[in-house]
Formats: structure tokens, C-alpha cells, sequence
């Protein structure tokens, strides 16, 4: 290789451009050739002058830009909602009945409670009501996610509920343990009952569902917690109302406990497995 | 598929988490070339932020085979070009601070040499290179960019972007060989 094809090559070896075999011959006649390791020593010299200027640090654009994006994303679904023709709004509140009809079939069935009509009616409301809302903010990018997390576990958990409802719970463990409503054991057993209830459909659909970064659970987890005990609040209810508030209080605390607990650890799973590259 | 690039397919699926990670991996970059390509400071922020906001709406365009760091460039360079000629129109030169007190020949060594900081120095000699020649030095330099991926964001020929990058270097290694300042010694 000669000094002139060495020089025209420098550049390359500069910025790691060489095949290894090039590299090879380059290193080796640079070893030999005093004037071609002046010129080398000089062109690392002036690289190391280009990397003393700096840029400036970031300045936090990237979260204004997100919360530019999430006021434009957010006016433009409101757009998307008021343009909506009237039979995609019929669509959604046809799914969403349709979802709150299998939903109250499940719960009240499986409950053996008599129900009366308008009770059933008015829940029935609430749930295509909150069903449709959640239909809806699944074709909103930043919520996607979310609302399909908090919908595929509001449909496992109201699976659930005819074979671990509150009163078929308190049934088994009145006839297991045989105890008074007081018995703290019994309280116990009820609480875990409803967190077990709770918090295993959400931290299933929280660890096949939701995306996020290794180690950023936590405020992913609890927005998902929320948006699953609304869409589950009609079923707790059904199966609450008619019992008394010391038996529905341990329930309730279970469920709450559970939600919480089974999102954080779906998220966690979801983070471990699949985490968004960080 | 590297990391770049599964997270501009998330963004392109919905995925807010992914493009706040996306985002906040590529500020500092972006700031990095807008602020050596030649752009008056007060108006690098606004850039960075015009080059996320195409990026963003730009998301279902993204083919997730291609390397990401071509195309965010790309966006980069166009966006630079609009300002550009937005500032043309406005009758003010974009680099025109940038330049300000670049020599046209030659400098007194020793007048420079009592009057500008080493990095100082470089900011000028790399802003005094064409156009096209600094866009090159900067995206392989500082951005980290390979011959290929720069040809294929600034969508010229391989030879064009070695022989750009070689061209750059001389001169540069000749403006600095005579104007940088030297450190005092000890």
C-alpha cells in the first residue's frame, strides 16, 4: 500500500469505515511510515478538536412536545367523537349493551339474588354507559392501550363472578368454618376471596395487554387499577347490595387490594418480559 | 430490529410510552445537529421540537424494516430546509450570527489565537464548510451516522458522502492547523 493510498484511507480508519483486512494493511504501514503517522497523529488531533465543541444539553423538549401532542391527540378525538356519524355512535352503545347484557346475565345469575327490574335496569345503563366510554377510548392513541387493558379484565372478572360471587363465597366459608358474620377469620378469608377475585383478571390483561419500560410499573399500574374498578363497580355492587355492611366491607376492601395489587404486578410482568426499550 | 426501531413501530401502533421514550432518546442528538449545522441558537429548540412533532405524524409512513436513524434525519434535514427558506423569505440569514466575524481568507494566527477559545474556533471552521460538506461532518462526526446510512438520509451516492467527509477533514485540518489557539502550557 502506498503513502498515497494510505493518506486517501485515513479518513475511513478515522471513523472505523476499513475492512478488517484494510485495517490490517493501513495499521501496519502506519507502524513503518513516519510521515503517514504524522498525518494519522494530526487527523486524531483534529477530531478530538471537533469533540470539545459541544452541543447544548436538553432542555426538556421531548415533554413539551408530548404535551403539545396530547392537547392536539386529545381536541383531535373530541373531533373524531363529534364527527362520528350516528351510526358509529349507535355501534358503540350497541357493543356496550351487548357487554353489560352478558355482563348482568353472568353477575345476577350467578348470584342467585332476586333482582329487582329497575335496579337491574339502571346498572345495566351504567355499564353500557361505562363500556361505550371505554369502546370509545380505545380508538384514542394515548389511552389504547389502557382501555383495552381495563376492558379484557372487566370481561375476565365478570367470567369469574358466577363461580367466585361475594354471596357464594360467604356461602362456602359460612358452611366451612361455621362461624359467626363477626369471625375475624371468616372476614379474612372474605377479603382474600375478593382479591383474588380482583386482581387475577387484571394482572393477566396487565401482562399480555400493556407495554411499558423496564422499572416504570408504578404509574402505568394505578391508572389501569382505576379504569378496571370503575368497569367492575357495577358487578361489586350487584353482588354487595343486598348483604349486610359488615360482610360487604371486607369484600370491598378485598377488591380494592386486589386491583391494585394485581395491576401493579401485571405491569411488572409486562415490563419484565416485554419492556419498551428504554 | 434494533431498539429505535421497535419503538417507532410501538408509536406507530398507538404507543404513547414509546414515543416518550423515543423523544427523550432523541433530543439531545437532534439538538446536537441543528446547533452544528449551522442553525442561530434561539432557533434549535423550535426545530427539535418541528422534527418530533413530524416524526409523530409521520408514524404510519415508518416502514420498521428501514433503519430509523436515516429517516429521523431525513425528517431533520427537511425541516432545516423549510426554516431556512422561511428565514429567506424573512430576509434573515440563518447562520448569519454563526458567521458573524468568520474571516473570508486566511486569519492572523496570533490575533486569533488571543481571541477565541479552541471550541470556539472549531464552531466557526465547521460552519465556514459548504453546506453540504457540513451536513456530512456533522451526521458522521457528532450524530454517529455510517456512510451508508448518511447517503441514504441525504439520498446521494456513497462516493459523494466519503468524498464530502474527506473534503471536510482537509480543510478543516488545514484552518485549524493555522488558527486554533494553543493551550498555554504547564
Amino acid at each position: 500500500m502506498s503513502c498515497r493510498d494510505v493518506r486517501a484511507r485515513l479518513v475511513d480508519l478515522l471513523y472505523a469505515e476499513v475492512e478488517d483486512h484494510d485495517r490490517a494493511s493501513l495499521t501496519a504501514h502506519l507502524e513503518q511510515c513516519g510521515e503517514c503517522r504524522a498525518a494519522w497523529s494530526e487527523l486524531r488531533s483534529l477530531s478530538s478538536a471537533l469533540d470539545r465543541w459541544t452541543a447544548p444539553a436538553p432542555q426538556g423538549i421531548a415533554e413539551r412536545v408530548l404535551a403539545l401532542l396530547a392537547v392536539r391527540e386529545a381536541g383531535a378525538a373530541r373531533a373524531q367523537v363529534r364527527a362520528l356519524a350516528l351510526h358509529h355512535l349507535l355501534a358503540f352503545l350497541l357493543a356496550g349493551a351487548a357487554a353489560a347484557g352478558l355482563s348482568l346475565l353472568l353477575v345476577v345469575g350467578g348470584s342467585h339474588q332476586e333482582e329487582s327490574p329497575l335496579e337491574v335496569g339502571v346498572v345495566g345503563a351504567l355499564w353500557t354507559a361505562l363500556y361505550g366510554v371505554a369502546g370509545i377510548l380505545t380508538r384514542v392513541p394515548r389511552y389504547r392501550r389502557l382501555a383495552f387493558a381495563a376492558l379484557v379484565a372487566a370481561g375476565l372478572s365478570v367470567l369469574l363472578a358466577p363461580a367466585l360471587s361475594m354471596p357464594a363465597v360467604i356461602e362456602a366459608c359460612r358452611r366451612w368454618l361455621e362461624a359467626a358474620q363477626a369471625s375475624v377469620l371468616l372476614n379474612t378469608v372474605i377479603v382474600l376471596a375478593g382479591a383474588l377475585y380482583a386482581s387475577t383478571p387484571v394482572f393477566l390483561s396487565g401482562a399480555v395487554v400493556t407495554r411499558v419500560p423496564r422499572g416504570g410499573a408504578a404509574h402505568e399500574a394505578l391508572p389501569l387499577a382505576g379504569a378496571y374498578l370503575l368497569l367492575l363497580a357495577p358487578s361489586v355492587y350487584l353482588q354487595c347490595h343486598t348483604l349486610t355492611l359488615s360482610l360487604t366491607a371486607p369484600w370491598v376492601a378485598g377488591v380494592l387490594l386486589g386491583s391494585c395489587l394485581g395491576s401493579m404486578g401485571g405491569v411488572a410482568v409486562a415490563a419484565r418480559l416485554r419492556p419498551v426499550p428504554a | 430490529m434494533g431498539e429505535d426501531e421497535q419503538l417507532m413501530a410501538l408509536v406507530a401502533g398507538g404507543d404513547w410510552t414509546a414515543l416518550e421514550r423515543l423523544l427523550v432518546r432523541h433530543e439531545g442528538p437532534l439538538l446536537g445537529f441543528f446547533y452544528r449545522v449551522g442553525c442561530e441558537p434561539s432557533s434549535v429548540a423550535d426545530l427539535v421540537q418541528g422534527v418530533m412533532v413530524r416524526l409523530y405524524d409521520e408514524r404510519h409512513r415508518y416502514d420498521p424494516s428501514r433503519p430509523f436513524t436515516p429517516w429521523v434525519y431525513g425528517i431533520a434535514r427537511n425541516v432545516w430546509r423549510d426554516h431556512r427558506r422561511r428565514a429567506a423569505r424573512n430576509r434573515v440569514d440563518p447562520v448569519g450570527d454563526a458567521l458573524d466575524g468568520m474571516p473570508s481568507s486566511v486569519p492572523d494566527p496570533a490575533e486569533r489565537l488571543e481571541q477565541l477559545e479552541e471550541a470556539d474556533w472549531v464552531r466557526r471552521a465547521v460552519q465556514r464548510l459548504p453546506e453540504d460538506q457540513r451536513l456530512v461532518l456533522v451526521l458522521r462526526h457528532w450524530q454517529g451516522l455510517t456512510y451508508e446510512e448518511i447517503a441514504e438520509t441525504l439520498g446521494v451516492p456513497l462516493g459523494t458522502v466519503k468524498w464530502r467527509l474527506h473534503d471536510a477533514m482537509r480543510k478543516l485540518g488545514e484552518w485549524l492547523a493555522i488558527g486554533r489557539p494553543r493551550r498555554p502550557r504547564g
